[in-house]
């Protein structure tokens, strides 16, 4: 195992803790789950929950899916994988066929055992429809719950039609180039094939008749000795040489269960090119998503960590920080004092008072020193005050709010846990690791830029969270610190929170184009060893009309200012538990 | 509808997307915590009576937590895949997880947290990964926050002195 630091491995354990599934693999987990609780619940009386287990676990979609595959490979099937999977049945003919048909339509269910429609139907079983053309090149399905999804290959473009919020969403994903369609559809039956036939499957090619025409099958029968048995079926129009029917048969034979995937095909004149021929309303409410959206981190990125960590090693271990906040008017809004000793802090927070007018920043003794500073902050009144000492072993918080103390019991800490998390190691790191991505703001200036990306998050047609987009800039010139960030998302108005996708006044799937809050390091200030640090942030955030619905441009809205002194003579009894004064 | 099955419906309702969330963390996989929660949800219809939706809530952590510790051993030693895993690479999964996983680090991280045992594994998860308050899991684990502190501090120590010094085993922290 290699060897890491304490840091390393608090900053690992933070980044486990930051990491989220998509929005989408939650909605499709948690339903996945209610359908089986809800037939678990029908079952139950029935068969054993062992079963129903097997059942469940069978993810009923993978044949589904691997029948797509298999009409995808169908209409674009290439000679050499002819030639090569069956050479004596003359499919060359076939082949040619295929690529002679403009437009498509496979009309396939799956059923499944022992299920009911109430509960087939949730489980997404049932009929579907899927269309393929040529020209354009365009992929359309529509399940019978009435969800559509439209995806034009040469474009990327993907239009999924969602009836429970009567709203298109449209994604712009990667094109692909036809030849990369079928090498992929290709690819992935050969694989199938090759490995069922690794384990022992019997393919046949044989003549049958179906709806009174005869046909050419091929069968491919997998049979693993205690273990589910999987029958293909494909059946050809051997006069037209195009696919007319496909079938895949699961079954257990000792548990009575079986699930049927059956589609048969057909290859009209014309068809649907886009989504609402297809079905979808014209009147639903489309609203585009901005492309690619993904979110975690990369490995990139946590070596920028690394880095950062390595640049922070050297640290001084004694030291006093005062942070000042001012608001855009350059009035003072609130204080942070920090002491340090190497696992010694004390901690203070004086914010307010409000209702009066605040302290403007200039009244900040800058030209008297630090010792100037430090007393000033001390001097200051406020409305709230939160303050802790950890004295290396235990640590203690205290509180001032609604015009009373509030005094928590001391508390053994570990000594990694027992600082606040604002002195100066975090000073200029944004806590977060994401995707490397190059633009002309972090390439003009060298620096890296680490983005994070985060799609809508919609529940049964309501907003749960808009899509968002960070932009963390690290400047490889001061430490790898971060000197810049930005926000793009558009903050919910309190009145449409949880509110239906189609009645909002704005587009929770698309980004804005400029972002709404940024938030950069103006002046920087530097530690005797050399580190760099922050010595002036300013913060910025849009502001919306409500009248024209509109986000402004993000102004200035707060400063911190920094102020350090290293190597200090403290106080006595600045880190003392039992100090005179500690308690109120 | 049953009381079981409304209790469970209620807690995947409130609850479902954060256990979903703590297996992904804990498997670095999201196709993997979906499995492990339709599995959770299994065990949890066959379980006895919790008492209340809470108590679910904190059965449903702790069996969660014990599926993904289970899995990672189970992924040490998995055979050759089954037809249905074969079909499932059909649809190749290219999430951004999939590139955290390269970060050796991070299962290194996890991998001695499995060795972690019973109450303080549970608890160490529960703080440092799901950043609970102590007060919240002593809730959750029935015991003081003191003792949850110690339980705590312990498992981080093991961690630190035995994994992240020297590379070599984690001493195995027992319950008190």
């Amino acid at each position: 195992m290699s060897k890491m630091n304490e840091n390393e491995l608090r900053r690992r354990l933070d980044l486990l803790s930051e990491i989220k599934p998509s929005s989408q693999a939650t909605g499709h987990t948690l339903d996945r789950v209610r359908r089986t609780l809800v037939q678990v619940n029908k079952q139950s009386d029935a068969r054993p929950a062992s079963l129903w287990r097997i059942i469940m676990k069978s993810r009923i979609t993978r044949p589904a899916a691997a029948a797509v595959v298999i009409l995808a490979v169908m209409l674009a099937m290439t000679s050499d994988w002819l030639k090569m999977t069956t050479p004596a049945f003359g499919l060359e003919e076939i082949s040619k066929a295929m690529k002679q048909v403009e437009h498509g339509h496979l009309v396939w269910k799956v059923e499944e055992s022992n299920l009911d429609a109430e509960t087939a139907k949730k489980m997404n079983l049932g009929e579907r429809e899927s269309w393929s053309s040529r020209h354009p090149p365009r992929q359309i399905e529509k399940r019978d719950d009435g969800t559509i999804t439209c995806t034009e290959e040469d474009t990327g473009l993907v239009s999924r039609y969602d009836p429970a919020s009567h709203v298109i969403v449209v994604e712009r994903g990667t094109a692909t180039s036809a030849e990369d369609l079928q090498m992929n559809a290709f690819d992935r039956f050969t694989k199938e094939l090759v490995e069922l036939k690794q384990h022992g499957a019997k393919v046949e090619y044989g003549k049958g008749v179906y709806e009174g025409r005869p046909v050419t099958t091929i069968t491919v029968d997998y049979n693993p000795p205690g273990r589910m048995r999987s029958i293909f079926s494909l059946m050809v129009d051997p006069d037209a040489y195009l696919l007319r029917r496909l079938t895949l048969e699961q079954t257990i034979a000792d548990k009575g269960w079986r699930v049927l995937v059956s589609a048969v095909a057909d290859y009209p004149d014309s068809g649907p090119t886009d989504i609402y021929e297809a079905g979808a309303p014209r009147d639903a409410k489309v609203l585009a998503a901005d492309p690619a959206i993904q979110s975690g981190p990369d490995v990139q990125s946590l070596k920028l960590l690394a880095q950062y960590d390595a640049a922070r090693e050297h640290l001084p271990k004694r030291w006093i920080l005062v942070a000042v906040r001012t608001e855009a008017d350059d009035t003072i809004r609130d204080v942070t004092i920090v002491y340090a000793d190497h696992q010694k802090e004390r901690w203070e927070h004086r914010s307010g008072p409000s209702g009066r007018a605040r302290t403007p920043a200039d009244a900040i003794p800058i030209s008297q020193g630090f010792k100037a500073i430090l007393e000033w902050a001390h001097s200051r009144g406020y409305s709230r005050l939160v303050k802790s000492i950890y004295d290396g072993k235990y640590k203690q918080n205290v509180s001032y709010y609604d015009g009373a103390w509030h005094v928590e019991d001391k508390r053994e800490v570990d000594p990694k846990y027992g600082f606040s998390g604002e002195g100066l190691y975090y000073l200029g790191w944004p806590r977060a690791v994401g995707r490397i991505v190059e633009n002309a703001y972090a390439s003009q200036r060298g620096l890296f830029c680490i983005e994070i990306l985060g799609r809508a998050n919609v529940q049964q047609g309501k907003l749960m969270e808009p899509a968002r987009r960070t932009l963390y800039y690290i400047d490889p010139g001061r430490d790898h610190m971060c000197v810049r960030r930005e926000i793009y998302a558009y903050d919910v108005p309190a009145d449409q929170r949880q509110a239906k996708v189609d009645e909002m006044d704005f587009n929770p799937h698309a980004i804005p184009s400029n972002p709404t809050s940024i938030r950069e390091v103006v002046e920087f200030g530097r530690l005797e060893m050399g580190q760099w640090y922050p010595s002036l942030l300013r913060e910025g955030r849009a502001i919306r009309d409500d009248a024209t619905g509109q986000w402004g441009p993000a102004p200035q809205a707060s400063s911190i200012r920094v102020y350090i002194q290293t190597d200090p003579e403290f106080d006595a009894g600045v880190f003392d538990l039992d100090c005179p004064g500690w308690l109120p | 509808m049953g009381d079981r099955r409304t209790e469970l419906l209620e807690l995947l309702d409130r609850s479902g997307a954060s256990l979903f969330a703590l297996l992904t963390r804990l498997t670095l996989r999201q196709d993997v915590a979906e499995e492990l929660m339709q599995d959770l949800f299994l065990k949890l219809s066959a379980a006895r009576d919790q008492g209340g939706i809470d108590c679910w809530y904190a059965y449903a952590r702790q069996t969660a937590i014990n599926l993904a510790f289970d899995w990672r051993r189970r992924e040490q030693i998995r055979q050759a895949c089954s037809l249905d895993e074969s079909l499932d690479c059909v649809a190749p999964i290219n999430s951004p997880l999939g590139k955290l996983i390269e970060s050796e680090e991070l299962e290194q991280v996890l991998a001695a947290i499995d060795r972690l045992r019973g109450l303080s594994r549970e608890a160490f998860v529960l703080r440092y990964i799901e950043q609970e308050s102590y007060e919240r899991i002593a809730e959750q684990l029935g015991k003081t926050p003191h003792h949850v502190r110690a339980l705590c501090s312990r498992a981080m120590n093991a961690l630190r002195s035995h994994v992240l010094k020297d590379g070599k085993e984690v001493q195995h922290v027992e319950d008190e």
